[in-house]
């Protein structure tokens, strides 16, 4: 909807004029030094002036974009939406009425869905700290600073949608694309922004919730919900869920996400969830279950894939992962079979975040290192269609593979 | 005006309607960036004539000064009394009894008065040598 098929957007929204700068430095528009009234910035086939305006203009606002949508030879509403959205992840949370289709929802709803948002961002803002079943009122400071950047923009025209924008911050640079010699293969990427990951934990603890929870003909158990926990639902995140399908108006709530194109997003997470009402009753037993009985995450941890290494002829690969462990952003190295290393270099180029079991000891040079993990598999996979079996298999699987 | 935009090849935007009703700001649209320019039309004085002054408000001059890109005042002197000698029609086309000159006004500080030169006329010719004016602008200096 966001940064949809030209065709579906009408008026798209203008960006900001440092929007607009942030776009051009990071897609390769290059500036000359400024003059009195702004920066001329080139690209083959084009330049343009960007004066420093004070506040809004948007007339001048409107050329640019008209003169870079003609540089780079695109619509010009793609193309404002584009940089509008560049840095920033929207969540659109839609509640759907059972009701025929309305330009605009009961106020209660609306309240009711705005709310548990914020709940549901602020849970995944913890868990995405450090996972936990039961928050308890102990949320994470590093959470709750996205959830306070955190903003609703104006709604979208069409099936009554909230748009959730979480900005991320600019990375320093994207890395070292690929270095290989005779001896050594070595892959380097930016780590994944905190901000980006509570999103990420949100839309993969939406889909936990869908695949473990709903979806499976019996109410869940504790040893269900382990698989949930570990991807970042909490009880805090169910009883959110809950309180939006308990209103009566409500046939299905919908969230769908739009990846700032910024910062690589995962190729391979779906980019809806939907959640029945009829989900509740199980959504709630759930969240008695985890309140009852705490279910701690197992030496798990889980994140972006920032190196990855082959020493020419050795029978493994070392991969490195990008995640947070006893309150600390940090880096793991992950030793795994020359296959499975082959396996993880697909991942990388989908930009899947993986989750690893196993030890964590510390190595040379105060490095974290895992010489055998239990397993190392894409956090989203189980939650794929074709994978859709049983979730709680996967570790078996996994070792099996290992 | 349009037409001689349109002529020379570079848009003019309207933008919002002043409070004066005669006045329009717009914006022409360059290669690179766009140039600001403000209109008044007169018929009090004539096209022959050496000079003009037109009063400059406050508050455009603090617009203008406060622009970082070139702003041009124009003047469109009519040169009838009677508005309905503006236009002539005839079997060969349509002529307008008027004719535009300009000065540029994005530093004119704190004067009482926009002084429009007559040899300052606007002509295609213009609309190039401020196309260069408005690429200097985002050179260093």
């Amino acid at each position: 909807m966001l940064l949809a098929e030209v065709s579906e957007i009408t008026n798209p929204r203008l960006p900001t004029i440092d929007q607009i700068r942030d776009y051009l430095e990071s897609e390769g528009w290059s500036a000359r030094p400024p003059g009195p009234a702004g920066t001329m910035w080139f690209r083959s086939g084009g330049r343009i002036g960007i004066p420093d305006i004070e506040g809004e203009d948007p007339y001048l606002t409107e050329g640019i974009l008209e003169r870079i949508a003609r540089t780079e030879q695109k619509d010009k509403r793609f193309v404002t939406n584009y940089i509008r959205y560049y840095r920033t992840d929207v969540t659109l949370l839609q509640a759907a009425s059972e009701q025929s289709p309305s330009e605009s929802i009961p106020l209660g709803v609306a309240s009711t869905v705005i709310n548990a948002a914020r709940s549901i961002l602020r849970a995944s803002g913890t868990t995405a700290w450090s996972e936990r079943s039961h928050i308890a009122g102990n949320y994470a400071r590093q959470g709750d600073a996205v959830v306070e950047r955190a903003r609703m923009d104006h709604t979208v025209r069409g099936p009554f949608m909230i748009p959730v924008l979480v900005p991320l911050p600019r990375t320093q640079t994207p890395g070292i694309p690929h270095q290989a010699d005779d001896s050594q293969e070595l892959f380097r990427a930016a780590p994944e922004p905190f901000e980006r990951r509570v999103t990420r934990t949100l839309a993969q603890s939406l889909l936990a919730v869908q695949e473990v929870i709903i979806q499976p003909e019996k109410m869940p158990t504790m040893r269900d919900l382990h698989f949930a926990v570990e991807r970042g639902v909490s009880r805090e995140f169910c009883t959110a869920l809950s309180r939006i399908l308990e209103e009566p108006t409500i046939g299905e709530f919908k969230a769908q996400f739009e990846w700032a194109p910024a910062v690589s997003a995962p190729k391979t997470m779906p980019r809806t969830v939907e959640v029945p009402s009829g989900a509740k009753e199980k959504i709630d037993r759930a969240a008695e279950i985890l309140k009852k009985q705490r279910v701690e995450p197992r030496s798990i941890f889980s994140g972006g894939i920032v190196e990855l290494r082959h020493v020419a002829d050795e029978p493994w690969g070392h991969v490195t992962i990008a995640t947070v462990r006893h309150g600390r952003p940090c880096e793991i190295r992950v030793r795994l079979g020359y296959e499975q290393y082959q396996e993880a270099l697909a991942w990388h180029g989908q930009h899947r975040a993986v989750i690893v079991e196993g030890a964590v000891r510390e190595g040379p040079n105060r490095r974290l290192v895992v010489d055998k993990p239990i397993s190392c598999r894409p956090i989203d996979e189980a939650l794929l269609p074709e994978d859709s079996g049983q979730p709680s298999v996967i570790p078996e699987q996994a070792r099996r593979d290992s | 005006m349009r037409a001689i935009f349109s002529q020379a090849g570079f848009p003019f935007k309207e933008t919002s309607p002043d409070e004066d009703a005669m006045a329009i700001d717009g914006d022409v649209d360059f290669l690179a960036a766009s140039a600001r320019i403000q209109i008044k039309c007169t018929s009090q004085f004539k096209i022959s004539g050496r000079g003009a002054t037109w009063p400059a408000e406050v508050h455009w001059r603090d617009r203008w000064n406060k622009c970082k890109i070139p702003v041009y005042f124009i003047l469109v002197i009519l040169d009838h009394n009677d508005r309905f000698d503006w236009v002539q029609h005839h079997s060969s086309g349509t002529d307008q009894q008027a004719a535009a000159f300009w000065v540029r006004v994005d530093s004119i500080g704190s004067a009482d008065n926009v002084v429009i030169p007559k040899k300052q006329r606007l002509t295609i010719a213009t609309l190039n040598q401020w196309a260069e004016e408005v690429e200097e602008c985002f050179s260093p200096r």
